[in-house]
């Protein structure tokens, strides 16, 4: 595909060559930009646990998204009645995505900073970089686009052939808007904050994004009634005249269904005037000293402020207090510090787990609610059933997440201080990690849980998710025999799912099955269950005191 | 040494700031075609400032650069043309194999693509890579990924070679062997002008190394010339140039662990 696009790009020669551009040049660049986008893991597929596979090319995963997407947001076409209304929301599906793709996906290729070591150096002059840049981010934005709205193009074909032009028309304006915006958001974001700040803001997008993506994918079906989808007007609520997908779609009224009333018209404006006054923002007032800063965020420069910031941070007096009460030997008291701000700190682990911790509400959803009947009929149906074994055994499944990811790291090679230091047994060490994902992710995630289920169900659950915690505790602990066998941090991020993870997560759902089970066959037996409920706390403490005396014998390879 | 010949390098009253945050002082300084120039310092001296603005990079400085008769302010493709950079280790497009990169370099200096497969291969297999030619960077070792960047910093023929610590993360043989082209390149006449921190190697390689310190030159002569006023070897001219008076005081503290 690259070679076909490198061939497309060439046709223009002439006419690069007109503005100041250096063709041969220009195509070298590309070519090993092309090169580089297909090889990139992008922290999209990092984030879902998508292995590091080095031969596979990322431009099919981006087709494939695209693709998918695209054919989710075309079926609204021929089955929403009003096809401006069916627009709007083809538009916003689509513009978020494309602008949440840019943004978690592109960021990290717009400001390499790699370039101004490699291509800046060489005889290049400034034309031929600016233009190398914008032909970049155009080819980008053309694989995704392309096979994002073929699905919609096949679905007017059916509907209504002669309304493609105007499609298309559309499509254009919608890409030039998200385009502006997220070039506002660049800039934007780079007046307000520092550039490590700016990375933490990115990577809380990519977090965003993946629940949203998964997240609708799941809940959307759940959720809405279709049947009044069915009958949907977009333009009779003012509210959605806010939207710029729906002065997008407004086109599709006034082009194709010649509806020359003045609310398509004020809109169809409106998608105009904003996109010349954006373009004009972006151009010139946001624009200022945009390059050097730029150039700050990728040579990384924490700035002495944003420095200061964080050492007061981390010297807080919290922190010590609470591993002081949790904690029983200095060494686990120093892992337990030290994780605490590790995983605060560290991009990866946030990115692999935080969406773990979201799938559990929308996992719930997928299985807890029935997709029939109207809104209130289904959550009339959730609230007399015992569907909150659900909620509490699904925690039970994501619990291994924040505490599996504990022993991977970017900076894996650090962690030689665990074996330079004269730790006896690094089962407290262990011991200390374990607790600070617990105390930091675990137990108010598991919290949170508790107040929804009292807001659902009422009084009667409460013994179920004390029950449930008693149950988590021992999972904990056993989780700890289950995946950690190496110490805290010592992985690499690349070796993530290599191996028996699946085997272990197997395992996980088996006896979270059998424990759900026996506690639905429980459920009206308060006594009984309480009765386990203490068994299960007993074993807990007897696990984790043989974690605690963990030799050196399991992480010495 | 001689003094007839027109300096291939020229920095007068050259000043940078970042804003309050001045980085170079009024340096002037003249290099002759074929001198090994070590440009030595302590971090944040002002050594990649310098480089930087030498290879046209940043135009932002007052004072003048002149660089092959050239001056770097008005014409800095024209500089970039006849020069060769060789940055730190870690900035490379490692998702490329050295082949692909070497291809990218070369076409940016507008060499045909004969003639950077042909070099490119020579010189690769020169430092041992042969094996290496199609795989991608990310596995290779730092060293590896060095001789990748001093090879695409020669693959065009400079007149000048700029080089950011060209010796980081190269072993023992291999540092020889760089040495060695670096001596051979300065016989032929190219001029090259290194950053280091590696005094041992920079004492023995370089016919004329400069100090820098604060933004201004402190040292600037043969290591013969400043072992004569400043200590035995580099490291001693180096701390007594750039260290405090009561550096004895200091260690004796660390080493107590007061």
């Amino acid at each position: 595909m690259n070679t076909f696009l490198l061939k497309l790009i060439a046709l223009f020669n002439p006419f690069w060559r007109r503005v100041g551009a250096d063709v041969e040049q220009l195509d070298a660049i590309l070519e090993a930009k092309l090169k580089m986008d297909a090889r990139r893991t992008s922290p999209m597929g990092r984030g879902l646990g998508q292995k590091n596979n080095k031969k596979k090319s990322n431009d099919v995963g981006i087709i494939m998204a695209n693709l998918f997407m695209g054919i989710f947001a075309a079926i609204l076409i021929p089955y929403i009645a009003d096809k401006t209304s069916a627009l709007t929301i083809y538009f916003s599906m689509w513009m978020v995505f494309l602008a949440m793709t840019i943004i978690t996906d592109f960021t990290e290729v717009l400001i390499d900073v790699r370039d101004n070591y490699i291509v800046l150096p060489k005889p290049v002059n400034d034309r031929t970089v600016t233009l190398s840049r914008i032909l970049h981010i155009f080819l980008y934005l053309a694989k995704q686009v392309v096979f994002f709205i073929l699905p919609a193009i096949v679905a007017l074909v059916f509907v209504l052939p002669a309304g493609i032009p105007v499609f298309l028309l559309q499509c254009l304006l919608a890409c030039v808007m998200v385009v502006i915006f997220v070039n506002a958001f660049y800039l934007l974001m780079l007046r307000v904050t520092t550039p490590s700040r700016f990375k933490d803001i990115i990577n809380y997008f990519q977090i965003a994004f993946s629940i949203l993506i998964f997240g609708s994918y799941y809940m959307l079906p759940k959720i809405v009634d279709m049947t009044d989808m069915r009958n949907i007007d977009v333009l009779s609520t003012p509210l959605m005249y806010l939207a710029p997908s729906t002065w997008v779609a407004s086109f599709w009224a006034l082009l194709v269904e010649f509806d020359f009333s003045k609310i398509p018209a004020a809109l169809s404006l409106t998608a105009l005037v904003a996109t010349f006054v954006g373009a004009y923002l972006v151009s010139t007032v946001l624009a200022k000293n945009l390059n050097q800063k730029m150039m700050a965020i990728a040579q990384g420069g924490g700035t002495n402020k944003q420095k200061k910031i964080n050492t007061s941070k981390a010297n807080g007096k919290w922190l010590p207090a609470i591993a002081g009460k949790i904690t029983s030997s200095v060494a686990e008291d120093a892992a337990f510090q030290f994780t605490w701000t590790q995983v605060s700190r560290n991009r990866d682990y946030k990115l692999k787990t935080y969406p773990s911790l979201a799938f559990i509400p929308i996992l719930f959803v997928y299985f807890g609610v029935d997709g029939e009947g109207t809104l209130a009929e289904r959550f009339a149906e959730l609230q007399s059933g015992n569907k909150y074994l659900f909620l509490i055994y699904i925690c039970m499944l994501m619990v291994a997440s924040p505490v599996m990811n504990a022993i991977y790291s970017d900076k894996s090679k650090a962690a030689w201080l665990f074996w330079s230091a004269p730790v006896e047994r690094p089962g407290e060490i262990v011991l200390g990690t374990v607790k600070a994902v617990f105390v930091k992710y675990i137990l108010p995630v598991y919290l949170i849980m508790v107040l929804v289920g009292f807001g659902i169900w009422g009084g009667r659950v409460l013994d179920d998710f004390l029950f449930g915690f008693m149950v988590m505790l021992l999972f904990t602990i056993f989780s700890i025999r289950l995946f950690f066998n190496k110490m805290p941090f010592s992985v690499d991020w690349s070796d993530y799912n290599k191996g028996g993870n699946f085997a272990t997560t197997m395992i996980l759902m088996i006896v979270i099955s059998a424990i759900g089970g026996m506690h639905y066959f429980l459920l009206d037996k308060s006594f009984w269950m309480l009765l386990v409920g203490l068994l299960a706390a007993v074993v807990a403490f007897a696990m984790y005191l043989s974690v605690q005396r963990m030799g050196w014998g399991r992480f010495n390879n | 040494m001689t003094e007839t010949t027109s300096p291939i390098l020229e920095m007068r009253n050259l000043t940078k700031a970042y804003g309050s945050d001045i980085v170079l002082r009024d340096i002037n300084l003249s290099v002759q075609p074929g001198q090994i120039i070590g440009y030595i310092g302590p971090n944040g001296a002002g050594k990649s400032t310098t480089v930087r603005i030498l290879a046209g990079l940043d135009g932002h400085f007052d004072g003048e650069a002149i660089v092959d008769g050239i001056d770097v302010k008005k014409d800095p493709l024209a500089v970039k043309r006849i020069i060769g950079y060789v940055p730190e280790v870690a900035e490379m497009y490692d998702t490329l194999t050295p082949i692909e990169f070497l291809m990218l370099v070369g076409k940016l200096h507008k060499l045909p693509e004969e003639t950077i497969a042909g070099r490119a291969t020579r010189m690769l297999r020169f430092f041992g890579l042969d094996g290496n030619l199609n795989e991608r960077m990310d596995t290779f070792s730092k060293g590896m990924r060095q001789k990748v960047l001093l090879v695409s910093g020669l693959l065009h023929n400079p007149k000048i070679i700029f080089m950011d610590e060209p010796l980081s993360g190269l072993d023992a043989n291999s540092v020889i062997m760089v040495k060695e082209v670096l001596n051979r390149l300065a016989q032929e006449g190219k001029t090259i002008f290194y950053c280091s921190h590696m005094m041992d190697v920079v004492e023995k390689i370089s016919n004329r190394i400069v100090l820098i310190h604060q933004g201004k030159i402190f040292a600037d002569g043969t290591f013969e010339e400043l072992r004569k006023d400043h200590g035995e070897t580099l490291e001693e001219v180096f701390s007594s140039l750039t260290g405090s008076e009561d550096y004895g005081d200091k260690v004796e503290a660390f080493v107590r662990g007061t």
